[in-house]
């Protein structure tokens, strides 16, 4: 059967240089044992560069990685107890996928009883067993989604390691999967360390949200905290979607405010009465929702969602009122202003 | 695809263009100066000997008619006569002037012009140019033990040649190491300079190795290859960086990730670099004829060379026994042609 020992990771001060660029600047985290982290950031922020650290691909430039208690800033990846499922799936394309299944344990030597029994444990988890025979190039994109975590799997990791697994599939399947994921770590209840670019897969998933930026720590926590409370700007545009309105204090006749925010679900429209005076610029009807975009006079564009399916004329005139306990307010460095 | 359909294969359109003619002419030309030695090679090699040096040359393998002559020691070659009825023996020619016999009683001998007769000859293929040197053990030819040469030479040289370049090549491709350029460069610039030239500082090498008049030192000066290093790594550089990371988390070791993915997975180019190589070390004759000196050491290729006596050349033989000396690499050619040219193909080489 397959079991996991969750295992805690800890980063002290890890730095990342790429000879004179500078990576990732000091950075510290903790992940709790059978945690769900969500690395979440913008491409390029050094998401993936600090997973390939964690999983020994790539030199520390400093500080040090602890896995399970244990300094692993120097070891090989395979003495590190790590799984990691790779964007590109990295599945070895000349074997069954029996075989990239269980080739961690063949290549340390284990019985082939043991890993045909682990092998089928995982497909049974994943539901893959009839394609056990099969080469990866003859899967559909979901599969080998599939298989590549069922590899991860069979070698029972204290940490399992997801760079954009989800990258790859199309809406629909990326919806799947990630409820997939989300129960296999509550079933297998091991820790996680996902990243993504994907703020709906972070806020969905996560037991603890990272969102990084330029290789830094924005703000960490479990999501609603994010959501609710965002400790900067760049979380604040972030986490959400669509994403919270940007608005100019000053406009607002609050000139010591850089940054004036509301939600889109925080704004309230109607025809006769209102804060802001605005024009309808465009209607999304999701159906479940409705997505208003408009021009508020002498204040600029805002996105304006509302829980319902309703009808407003393209170029009609309407009044916005702000929820006063919604509203986030931020100076000119970005971080949140109390009054 | 039938023959007819392949053979009138265009570039598109339902009319053959200029284009396409041009294309058919030089593919045209380009067979025939290639295929027509080899043909040639064949037809002649079934012919007689004395059929060989007949000018003008015969095309198909003939045999001269010989006519029984009562009173004569040997068969005669038959000829007709310009003018004349009937069929001649040729007893003798001397310049201008051939001397025939009419075979029938009273055996009257003619006197005439050279010019003015023509040779009899008939269908005929001289088979025994291949089993005479195959069975009779000829002095200094020795089939089965050249055969042998030849095979293990090429065997085993191929294997080293495959396991040693696609070490190199992984290692030049997977591995940041510094003067790695270098190395690189050192293959590429090894590349260009022809074999002839360091044929001396090579034979001094293997003589100091007393590897000298050896199978080995035949095999081991042409093992690894730039060619092959070459090849290996550039096709070893397309493969992808992600599958020896997942591998290397795995808990595969350096030996297991060249063994177990790199391998398995270039088996185009090692398919390539296997077939040349065994094309390589068959048709090589200029290095085993320098290392190789005892005729029991000898290759088919040096064995061939037997048949060059200081004298005479027994062209009858030596034809015959190019043919079969062909054979092998013709063979590996139509069988594995589709995972040659499809080898090539994927790695980029021409
Ligand atoms: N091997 C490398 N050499 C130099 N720069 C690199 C290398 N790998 C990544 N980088 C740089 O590091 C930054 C972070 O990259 P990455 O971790 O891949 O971002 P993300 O996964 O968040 O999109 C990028 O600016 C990228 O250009
Ligand atoms: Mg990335």
């Amino acid at each position: 059967m397959i079991q996991m020992k969750p295992a805690g990771l800890a980063l002290h001060g890890v730095v990342k240089r790429f000879g004179p660029t500078e990576v990732i600047p000091p950075l510290d985290l903790v992940v709790v044992p059978g945690e769900l982290c969500v690395l979440v950031g913008p491409s390029g922020c050094g998401k993936s560069t600090l997973l390939r650290m964690i999983a020994g691909l790539e030199e520390v430039t400093a500080g040090r990685i602890e896995i399970a208690g244990r300094d692993v800033t120097h070891a090989e990846s395979a003495q590190r107890g790590v799984a990691m499922v790779f964007q590109s799936y990295a599945l070895y394309p000349h074997l069954t996928v029996r075989q990239n299944m269980g080739f961690g344990l063949e290549l340390a030597g284990r019985p082939k009883a043991e890993i045909r029994e682990k092998v089928d444990a995982a497909a049974a988890i994943l539901r893959m067993t009839d394609y056990m025979d099969r080469k990866p190039k003859a899967l559909s994109g979901g599969q080998r989604q599939r298989v590549a975590i069922g590899r991860a799997i069979v070698r029972q990791p204290d940490l399992f390691l997801l760079d954009e697994p989800l990258s790859n599939l199309d809406a629909e399947l990326r919806n799947e999967m990630r409820v997939e994921i989300a129960r296999l770590h509550k079933e297998l209840g091991v820790t996680m360390v996902y990243v993504t670019h994907d703020q709906v897969e972070a806020m969905t998933m996560a037991d603890k949200i990272v969102v990084l930026n330029g290789g830094r720590i924005e703000q960490a926590g479990r999501p609603m905290d994010l959501y609710r409370d965002p400790q900067t700007a760049f979380v604040a545009g972030f986490i959400g979607s669509p994403r919270m309105n940007f608005l100019n204090g000053a406009a607002l006749g609050e000139p010591s405010v850089h940054t004036w925010g509301i939600r889109p679900e925080h704004l309230a429209i109607s025809p006769t009465e209102g804060d802001w005076p605005a024009t309808v610029e465009l209607v999304e009807n999701l159906g479940s929702e409705t997505l208003v975009h408009l021009q508020a006079d002498g204040i600029g564009p805002v996105i304006v969602k509302l829980g319902r399916d309703a009808t407003f004329e393209t170029g009609g005139h309407v009044f916005l009122t702000p929820d006063p306990s919604a509203v986030r307010r931020f100076g000119a460095d970005g971080k949140p202003l109390r009054r | 695809m039938g023959v007819a359909t392949f053979l009138g294969r265009r570039a598109g359109g339902r009319k053959a263009s200029f284009t396409d003619w041009l294309c058919y002419a030089y593919l045209a030309v380009a067979f025939l100066t290639i295929a027509l030695p080899v043909v040639w090679l064949v037809l002649s090699s079934f012919k007689p000997e004395s059929e060989l040096t007949q000018y003008p040359p015969t095309i198909l393998p003939n045999a001269p008619v010989l006519l029984e002559i009562e009173g004569q020691p040997r068969p005669l070659p038959a000829y007709t006569i310009e003018g004349r009825e009937g069929v001649f023996g040729l007893r003798a020619q001397v310049g201008r002037i051939a001397v025939l016999i009419d075979p029938h009683p009273p055996h009257e001998q003619v006197r005439v012009e050279a010019t003015t007769i023509t040779r009899l000859a008939e269908p005929h293929l001289e088979v025994s140019n291949y089993t005479e040197p195959l069975t009779a053990r000829l002095s200094a030819f020795d089939f089965p033990l050249f055969l042998y040469n030849s095979a293990f030479v090429t065997i085993v040289a191929t294997i080293l040649s495959v396991v040693m370049n696609s070490m190199a090549g992984y290692a030049l491709s997977r591995y940041r190491f510094r003067s790695r350029m270098g190395f690189l460069l050192l293959v590429v610039f090894a590349l260009m300079i022809p074999q002839t030239v360091i044929l001396v500082p090579l034979f001094l090498v293997v003589n100091s190795l007393a590897l000298y008049d050896t199978l080995w030192g035949a095999i081991l000066p042409v093992a690894a290859t730039p060619v092959g290093i070459f090849l290996m790594r550039q096709y070893m550089l397309t493969l992808p960086e992600d599958l020896f990371e997942a591998a290397r988390i795995d808990g595969g070791s350096e030996w297991q990730l060249f063994w177990r993915i790199a391998v398995p997975l270039s088996m185009p180019a090692i398919a390539v670099l296997a077939i040349l190589s065994v094309i390589w070390r068959w048709n090589d004759f200029l290095w085993p004829l320098i290392v190789l000196q005892r005729s029991e050491n000898y290759t088919l290729q040096l064995g061939l060379n037997a048949f060059q006596g200081e004298f005479e050349v027994q062209w009858h033989y030596l034809l015959a026994m190019a043919v079969l000396s062909l054979l092998p690499v013709t063979l590996i050619f139509a069988f594995l042609q589709k995972s040659i040219t499809g080898g090539i193909a994927t790695t980029g080489m021409k």
